[in-house]
């Protein structure tokens, strides 16, 4: 039995709004995360993650129940626990008048390290993070890449058990992104830290993670290593066909349903909003929302369109379903064939998709 | 203690880095308290103050024996017509020989240092005081000699004369303020003893000076004496107040510099407290929630911060306004008095007012943008209360602002009083009693 250096039982987190109404924000979880692992909190927006993440934390206290970290309840030895821990919270966190290095020995000391050992782990943080030479430059006179890695490189200093990353890659370009990624992979593999990570985007939680808890309107629905859990959707392809502006009827549906193998079809079409501010460029880069890809698109497009049709055997029915689409008459820009994965279960288990 | 230092020492190295507010903290008082300096504090050898406009109105009725306390007064003020009896006459103050040889010389006495004109009612000379002809003007009541007449030893009810004061010109206003209360002890006590004459009051202090110097006993009985015409104590050589002319312009770099330092601090205070709400913002406060610090050392490191900015703002202001009182006198002075110990006991104690005042209002404001609002309000109350913006109010009025009570007593110590109990406990218990109230509701600022 893998031992468990977090343990939640019960907790639950109640807002009480202006009006007097509440808000159950986190309804009950119970949780064990295991020593050395990544473990994902994947869940949409407002699903929770932030909160329960809170209250293990010590930031939050919980409405009810109770969690611990290396055995320390973070209500009743909160010190001890918090010990163990390593934040590195959503927004960037840190002093913008401060350099990096400022920064850094501050947080450190708020950790009780000092003298030597606090310079060590300092250096060694700046090497970690690549931050080396601008170390005695002030933190907003950093890029925004830069500010996130010194924000992670607060979370690390003092050589926590436990590293907890909120959303780390939110806003943040692609190349950034895949170097934190590459860090909490670093920090499982050379480190043997155990990683607490949230994200609403799957492949991040696909990737990344050991096991992954489906968090959604405040409670765990689904909880396993990846391979658990996509079993759970049992072996359906999905076949995304994307159509472009074109306008699709219910026909086709129909007639791709009749296709063997095809369980179900589903037409969406999208709004696709070009990035805050990059609105009058005359071509705009917009999230796909269902893949998650990035496309360039000129900026007079703006809708797009797919369908959906999942089958036992994908790949065998594509050229069935090509062929009708160009019967009818509906031009096919693009196919992409997806082997079962969290996105759909989690469409599976909700009937709804992980980014609305 | 180590964590509490570490946050306290990141708010004073936040603050000292940021160029634009050490511009608000230091720059601005300083500037304003040296341009207020200059503007009164004697250019070239001129008496700051000459030529008070003053209406003086006599209201009394008289008591047995056809005593009128009240045209003694007035004779103190208006030059009396050959033959009445002269004030002094009345006060039995003494005539010395050195009063008499000083009257040889140029001299300036109460007629010159005020232009004293008697009133037949009360409403002219109001007018008169709110259209600006008037600096003020005296109203001695109908009881007056009644009053006095009773208990000849007890000292005057302050309110038995009414100053009628122009608010807009605070010094010609607190100096007849400050003679009316030293003649109405005369009357008062009967007293007549001179220690001192007042050509080494004023040759000490300067006519700036005397409101400073007002509250001492001492003065208050010598000076009724001093400033009575017939005696001409009073002689201000002109040449005396050359040589002395570092002490009124030190007195105004002390009256107002210290009024601008007390209300530019106010602001530190709220803006270091306040800061809580940025690091909520910001994030840095989850994140010393998370670390293994205890709330109430993050909440102690903030106030601590914070009150040693403030203090080493007040530090920073009061070695430079006496260097700018060296620099305009042409020699090192100590604007502040000798006792050094009681100016650093008083800036602690302002300090901790200061502190206080912003962590109350931290603890009762839902917004950072209410709490902002709340600042600004009080701070511009205090500062018009306590004579930050050049005038003063009646003191009752002035005893509700913190910087009256800092201010006063920086006045009385550059004057080597140390009469300053009563400051350091209005100062001390209000930063500490707000102090507690606002911690006890600061505490919920860490709910995050
Ligand atoms: N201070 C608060 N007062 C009231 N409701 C709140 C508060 N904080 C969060 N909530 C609500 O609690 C729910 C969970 O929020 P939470 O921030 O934990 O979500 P999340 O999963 O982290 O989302 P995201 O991916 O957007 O960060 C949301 O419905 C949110 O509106
Ligand atoms: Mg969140």
């Amino acid at each position: 039995m893998r031992q468990a250096l977090v343990e939640a039982r019960g907790l639950m987190k109640t807002y009480k709004r202006k009006d007097g109404t509440e808000v159950y924000a986190v309804q009950g979880i119970d949780l064990d995360i295991y020593k050395g692992e990544v473990f994902s909190f994947l869940g949409p927006n407002g699903a929770g993650k932030t909160t329960t993440i809170s209250m293990i934390s010590g930031l939050l206290a919980p409405t009810k129940g109770e969690a611990t970290i290396g055995g320390f309840s973070i209500t009743r030895q909160p010190m001890e626990a918090k010990k163990l821990l390593g934040v590195v919270p959503q927004e960037i966190a840190l002093y913008p008048t401060l350099s990096a290095r400022q920064n850094l020995d501050f947080f450190g000391r708020m950790y009780g390290l000092g003298g030597k050992e606090l310079a060590m782990a300092v250096d060694e943080v700046l090497e970690f993070t690549d931050l080396k030479d601008r170390a005695k430059d002030r933190v907003d006179t950093f890029s925004g890449g830069m500010k996130r890695r010194v924000n992670i490189g607060v979370g690390l200093l003092h050589k926590p058990q436990l590293v907890y990353m909120d959303e780390p890659t939110v806003g943040v370009d692609p190349q950034s992104r895949r170097r934190i990624l590459d860090t909490v992979i670093r920090l499982r593999e050379e480190r043997k830290m155990t990683v607490l990570y949230t994200t609403h985007l799957m492949e991040e939680a696909q990737e990344l993670s050991n096991r992954v808890g489906i968090i959604d309107q405040g409670r765990i629905i689904a909880l396993g290593t990846v391979g658990e859990l996509v079993q759970k959707v049992g072996e359906e392809d999905r076949l995304i066909f994307d159509v472009g502006e074109q306008h699709i009827d219910n026909a086709v549906l129909e007639r791709f349903k009749q296709v063997a193998g095809v369980t179900r079809a589903t037409y969406q079409s999208y709004n696709l909003k070009p990035a805050a501010g990059a609105e009058d460029s005359a071509e705009i880069i917009v999230e796909k929302r269902s893949t998650g890809t990035m496309q360039i698109v000129r900026s007079g497009q703006v809708t797009d369109g797919e369908i959906t049709v999942y089958a036992k055997r994908g790949r065998k029915a594509l050229p069935e379903l090509l062929r009708i689409a160009d019967e009818l008459g509906v031009s096919i820009l693009s196919v992409e064939v997806r082997e079962p994965d969290l996105e759909a279960v989690f469409l599976h288990l909700t009937g709804r998709a992980l980014r609305e | 203690m180590r964590k509490i230092i570490t946050l306290a020492w990141k708010e004073l190295y936040i603050v000292f880095t940021d160029r634009n507010l050490l511009v608000i903290m230091i720059a601005a008082p300083l500037a304003i308290a040296t341009i207020i300096g200059l503007a009164f504090g004697g250019q070239g050898g001129d008496i700051p103050v000459r030529d008070i406009p003053v209406a003086i109105v006599n209201l009394d009725e008289g008591g047995a024996n056809e005593q009128n306390f009240g045209s003694i007064f007035v004779s103190a003020f208006v030059r009396p017509a050959d033959g009445a009896e002269s004030a002094q006459q009345a006060l039995n103050c003494p005539t010395s020989d050195a009063a008499s040889d000083a009257n040889a010389g140029s001299s300036t006495t109460l007629y010159d240092l005020t232009e004293a004109v008697e009133v037949a009612d009360v409403e002219t000379a109001r007018a008169g005081v709110d259209a600006g002809t008037y600096t003020a003007a005296i109203i001695i009541p109908a009881d007056f000699t009644a009053k006095l007449g009773y208990g000849q030893n007890d000292p005057i009810e302050a309110a038995a004369i009414e100053v009628y004061a122009n608010s807009g010109r605070a010094v010609g206003a607190a100096i007849i303020r400050s003679i009316v209360e030293g003649i109405g002890n005369q009357l008062a006590t009967g007293s007549i003893a001179a220690a001192t004459t007042v050509d080494s009051v004023v040759a000490e202090y300067g006519f700036a000076g005397i409101g400073q110097v007002a509250g001492s006993e001492a003065f208050q009985q010598n000076i009724a004496c001093a400033f009575t015409p017939a005696i001409n104590v009073l002689t201000i050589d002109q040449q005396t107040i050359a040589g002395e002319r570092p002490n009124s312009t030190a007195a105004i770099l002390v009256l107002f510099g210290s009024a601008q330092a007390m209300f530019f601090m106010l602001f530190t205070g709220q803006q270091g407290v306040l800061s809580i709400f940025d690091e909520r913002r910001d994030g840095t406060l989850q994140r010393l929630v998370v670390s293994p610090t205890p709330r109430l050392y993050i909440l102690i490191g903030k106030l601590a911060g914070t009150f040693v900015t403030c203090l080493m703002q007040m530090i920073a202001l009061f070695v430079f306004l006496t260097l700018v009182g060296s620099l305009l006198t042409g020699q090192l002075t100590m604007i502040w008095g000798n006792n050094l110990f009681l100016v650093a006991v008083m800036l602690i104690a302002a300090a901790i007012a200061s502190t206080g005042l912003g962590t109350l209002l931290a603890g009762i404001a839902r917004t950072q943008e209410q709490s902002a609002i709340f600042a600004q309000l009080i701070n511009l109350a205090m500062a018009l209360l306590g004579g930050a913006f050049g005038f003063q109010l009646p003191e009752a009025i002035s005893r509700f602002s913190i910087i009256y009570w800092g201010t006063n007593a920086f006045q009385k110590l550059a004057a080597n009083q140390t009469d300053i109990g009563l400051n350091l406990l209005v100062l001390f218990g209000f930063g500490i009693g707000l102090f507690a109230i606002g911690f006890w509701f600061f505490n919920r600022r860490l709910d995050i």
